[in-house]
């Protein structure tokens, strides 16, 4: 794991910078600047250093102190923006980490128990067809519908612009009530990959052998679903792992189009204009989160899966 | 039934939600009484440190904090602003401002001489100034000094035109007694920055919104509304909605999509406007260090194959005007020289051109080729995700192709095309850049045509990437900085424009007109023709009153609706620019009778339904 985490760091630092662009010019672009600035902004930000020192630099700066000055938002840290951001992407995706899975496996159990009837056909049709529409169509429909029509929900922010709270409860209610759609439409495009694998390997399990002799020695209905679901809910969980590895990836497109502020549309601007501080801290972080969130998911197969124990040997 | 019980838990949630989102509409009730306006902008905020502060959002939040010396109106006159007066001496070296007596930060010290002498030595004497001169300005001021508390006066080194421009228009007087205790260039100033401008600062919700309250003792007397709120987006059809919905009255910083135009204007509501001092320039620049470029004449036969009005009408649905040909557009008002139009699409002649050079196809494969025998192929270089680059491009290439020459399209990621275009590894690059007429004019000339800016190939050129080298243009564009006499520097860079029209570097394609809405159902005083969230057009407005008050008895009482749409101009001194009358008039579209998009809404739940239907059924046959 140790060698994971040193040739990330090695790629962190060299994979941005194989990028090809200047970030100083790309701003220069971006915002009309005069070509005077352009040399000001790459002295500043030490790009006409050597790579070897810009190494150093970066080492120093991911162990120590701020992550460094960025580019694009200077002279704010990266630290601080990560940071600003963080809270509202872990509630974001922390919510739809729950809702999605929950959601999709207990459709997908369902389904998979009664498969072949008609709850079966529709679940699994509707998961095709939900799977395939565009999130940020419906997204869009959404915003339109509840946002504009309607009016029963904001149309996007995390909290209503300009608003005073007059006690923490209406600032907690104000929170969730920005949550509501995109957790919502969210939840509505990602369920249908868990409920697709969980009905399949629900079905796969419900034929084996071991669950032809439990149904033949009688057991009651709730034993051997206790049964099937121990093996079934195997895939859709490595699923929610790799899904809370990327939590602090935040989720561009939502962020985008509910300008809800989080890491993800951070990270996305910062390969827009390559600004290697923000990509490195963001890339480091996320990767961790990966190790980590794979690391714990290796642990709870011991738990839930009945053919794997973890045994302390000698 | 294990999972009949689990199934309640996300309908709770859901309930909880909704329940608790009815305590929200009390919030807005408490502040309904405040005049609170709220603009829509696209962008987070990086500080609001006027000197390293780069984003749209923070400018216009800055630009609101702060005052600058003068204020430039959208038509191009120079208003003393937070000068109450400035003077130039006969010898056009040292300009003399007299600042506002009555004038105070927002923190309550008055705002003297000695700030301005501060801010400005930060830029051109102080240990940052090597950082902090982004302007190139030490070249030219000698010196910067308080004569006494409200005057300062700047020495030149030599005369220089756009002196009063960036001295005036573009550097934000700061307060010493706070910038003089921290570092310039790291300085964040998002804690309760200290202005000078209408309104003060009073709380920034990151990726929200900034809000900002009235400053009751402002000097050009109080703004009649209470607060403004900038709302901050990520994408801009949330933008748009929130407009509709009501939930902002503005916006700025971004410009409505022609295809939104129709569905904005059947709110009776909502005003789209055209700004009058501001618009995009498109161009396709040539690699003039690269045969056949580099021959003049080649350029211009490319010139006459592109019908510029078409690119208007197909790709901007006609919200823009094909461009001049040097490079000035009859936006910047008298500094445009009408003698120069543009070359009209004329196939006939652009073959006639390439034969006379010897272009001819001699392989009959429809492309022509150099007298040493290399096809004219070439590659049009655009930015990939800007779907008006792109069709436009497609648009040119079709029209090369019809009289022989071979065009690719490229579409790359901005950072690379900057890059290949600055090093000079491309054929024809497809650029764009926003014009505006209340900035200084050698902005827009100086650096784009001097060969100072044009390093041989494979060294990177910022703006001069065509590598347009003439000592003629050279000598030109130093003269109009030298000349302060405005009808003088008129004449030359009417030159300019004739020379860049005649030599063509880059062949301008078009102008697309920046639209933007508003909303009139809470506000009056919009200055239109100031652009409605300019300073001047927020100073002006004010909470529209009841229309009819009722009262219980037979008397009806009417307030009248007083709609400001004059600008008071408060012209001291001498002004720089001469006002010309506009040329390009502001147009606001009447509302054409479109569908209306639930249907579409309809229709398509409509599908999904048959979709589903039909599916169900297909299976149960089985």
């Amino acid at each position: 794991m140790l060698a994971v985490f040193f040739i990330i760091i090695i790629l962190n630092f060299i994979l941005p910078r194989a990028m090809p662009g200047n970030p100083a010019s790309i701003l220069a672009n971006e915002y009309n600047l005069p070509p005077e600035t352009v040399k000001i902004l790459v002295s500043l930000w030490k790009l006409d250093r050597p790579l070897h020192e810009q190494f150093v630099a970066y080492i120093e700066s991911l162990f120590t102190g701020q992550w460094g000055y960025s580019y694009k938002y200077y002279p704010r840290t990266v630290y601080e923006l990560v940071m600003e951001r963080l809270p509202w992407t872990l509630l974001l995706q922390g919510v739809t980490s729950i809702t999605v899975p929950a959601f999709g496996m207990l459709m997908g159990i369902l389904a998979g128990w009664r498969r072949g009837t008609k709850y079966d056909v529709a679940v699994t049709i509707s998961a095709i067809i939900v799977y395939a529409i565009p999130y940020y169509w419906l997204a869009l429909m959404f915003q339109y519908v509840f946002g504009y029509q309607l009016r029963i929900f904001p149309i996007a922010h995390a909290l209503t612009p300009g608003a005073s709270y007059s006690n923490f409860l209406e600032y907690v209610a104000d929170v969730l009530w920005h949550l509501t759609l995109p957790v919502l439409v969210v939840t509505l495009t990602a369920y249908a990959s868990y409920t697709l694998v969980t009905r399949n390997s629900m079905v796969d399990i419900l034929e084996e052998d071991f669950m032809f002799v439990a149904r033949a020695k009688g057991l009651p209905e709730r034993t051997l679903m206790k049964h099937a679901l121990r093996n079934a809910l195997l895939p859709p969980l490595t699923m929610l792992a790799i899904r809370l590895g990327h939590i602090v990836g935040g989720a561009v497109i939502t962020e985008t189009v509910f300008s809800y502020p989080g890491v993800g549309y951070l990270i996305y601007e910062s390969i827009m204009f390559k600004d290697y501080p923000v990509l490195n801290a963001a890339f480091f972080m996320l990767s961790i989160t990966v190790i980590v969130a794979n690391f714990a998911a290796d642990l709870l197969y011991a738990v839930v899966d009945p053919r794997i124990r973890y045994v302390r040997r000698g | 039934m294990l999972w009949f019980r689990g199934r309640h838990i996300p309908i709770a949630i859901f309930i909880v939600i909704l329940v608790l989102s009815l305590t929200l509409p009390y919030s807005d009730i408490l502040v309904a009484q405040e005049a609170v306006l709220k603009i829509g902008m696209p962008d987070e905020i990086d500080s609001f440190n006027p000197f390293t502060s780069l984003f749209a959002a923070a400018g216009y939040v800055w630009g609101t904090l702060y005052d600058t010396l003068i204020y430039i109106s959208a038509n191009g006159t120079y208003i003393p602003w937070l000068a109450e007066s400035y003077s130039i001496d006969e010898r056009n070296l040292i300009i003399t401002f007299k600042l506002r007596p009555n004038a105070y930060w927002h923190d309550g010290t008055p705002i003297t001489a000695e700030d301005v002498e501060f801010t400005f030595n930060l830029v051109l004497a102080s240990n940052y100034s090597d950082k902090l001169d982004k302007w190139g300005l030490r070249k030219y001021i000698e010196y910067v000094k308080a004569v006494d508390a409200k005057t300062v006066e700047f020495k030149l080194k030599e005369p220089y035109a756009p002196a009063l421009f960036y001295i005036g228009a573009i550097i934000y007087p700061l307060p010493k007694h706070i910038w003089s205790k921290v570092d310039p260039l790291t300085f964040k100033n998002l804690e309760n920055p200290v202005g000078s401008g209408p309104f003060k600062f009073a709380k920034y919700t990151s990726g929200v919104s900034i809000e900002l309250v009235v400053n009751d003792k402002y000097y050009r007397g109080r703004p009649k509304i209470d607060k403004i709120v900038v709302v901050l987006y990520k994408s801009t059809d949330a933008l748009m909605l929130d407009l509709m919905a009501g939930n902002i009255d503005a916006m700025t910083a971004v410009t409505v999509a022609p295809e939104l135009v129709p569905t904005l204007l059947r709110d009776p509501n909502i005003r789209v406007v055209e700004l009058t001092h501001s618009a995009s320039l498109r161009w396709i620049g040539f690699n003039l260090d690269k045969y056949p470029f580099s021959i003049r004449e080649f350029r211009e036969a490319i010139a006459y194959t592109v019908d510029k009005q078409a690119i208007v009408n197909t790709v901007l649905l006609g919200y823009g005007y094909p461009a001049a040909d040097g490079w000035i557009q009859p936006l910047f008002g008298g500094w445009y020289n009408p003698s120069v139009t543009y070359r009209k699409q004329n196939l006939t002649k652009a073959k006639e051109i390439l034969d006379k050079l010897g272009f001819v196809d001699r392989d009959g494969d429809g492309i022509r080729e150099t007298p040493n025998g290399t096809k004219l192929s070439f590659s049009i270089l655009t930015i990939s995700g800007r779907a008006e680059f792109e069709r436009s491009a497609e648009l040119i290439a079709g029209w090369l192709s019809k009289v022989g020459i071979e065009a690719k399209i490229e579409a790359q990621s901005l950072g690379t095309v900057d890059e290949r275009e600055g090093r000079g590894n491309f054929d024809i690059g497809f650029m764009g850049m926003g014009m505006s007429r209340t900035t200084e004019i050698d902005y827009y000339i100086y650096e784009r045509f001097h060969s100072l800016q044009a390093p041989p190939i494979g060294e990177y050129a910022g703006r001069n990437w065509f590598r347009y080298r003439n000592p003629e243009m050279d000598q030109l564009l130093e003269q109009q900085r030298r000349t302060l006499d405005p009808e003088k520097r008129r004449e030359i860079v009417w030159k300019i424009q004739e020379i860049v029209a005649r030599d063509l570097p880059a062949l301008t394609l078009y102008m697309k007109t920046s639209l933007v809405a508003y909303r009139t159902d809470k506000y009056v005083g919009w200055i239109e023709s100031e652009g409605p969230t300019s300073k001047l057009s927020v100073l002006s407005l004010s909470l529209k009153g009841p229309q009819v008050v009722t009262v219980v008895t037979q008397i009806i009482q009417t307030v009248p609706i007083t709609q400001i749409r004059e600008v008071t101009q408060v012209v001291g001194g001498t002004t720089m620019i001469m006002t010309q009358t506009q040329i390009v008039t502001g147009t606001v579209t009447t509302a054409p009778p479109g569908g209306i998009p639930t249907e579409t809404v309809v229709a398509i739940v409509v599908l999904i339904v048959v979709l589903v239907a039909v599916a169900f059924l297909a299976m149960r046959r089985r």
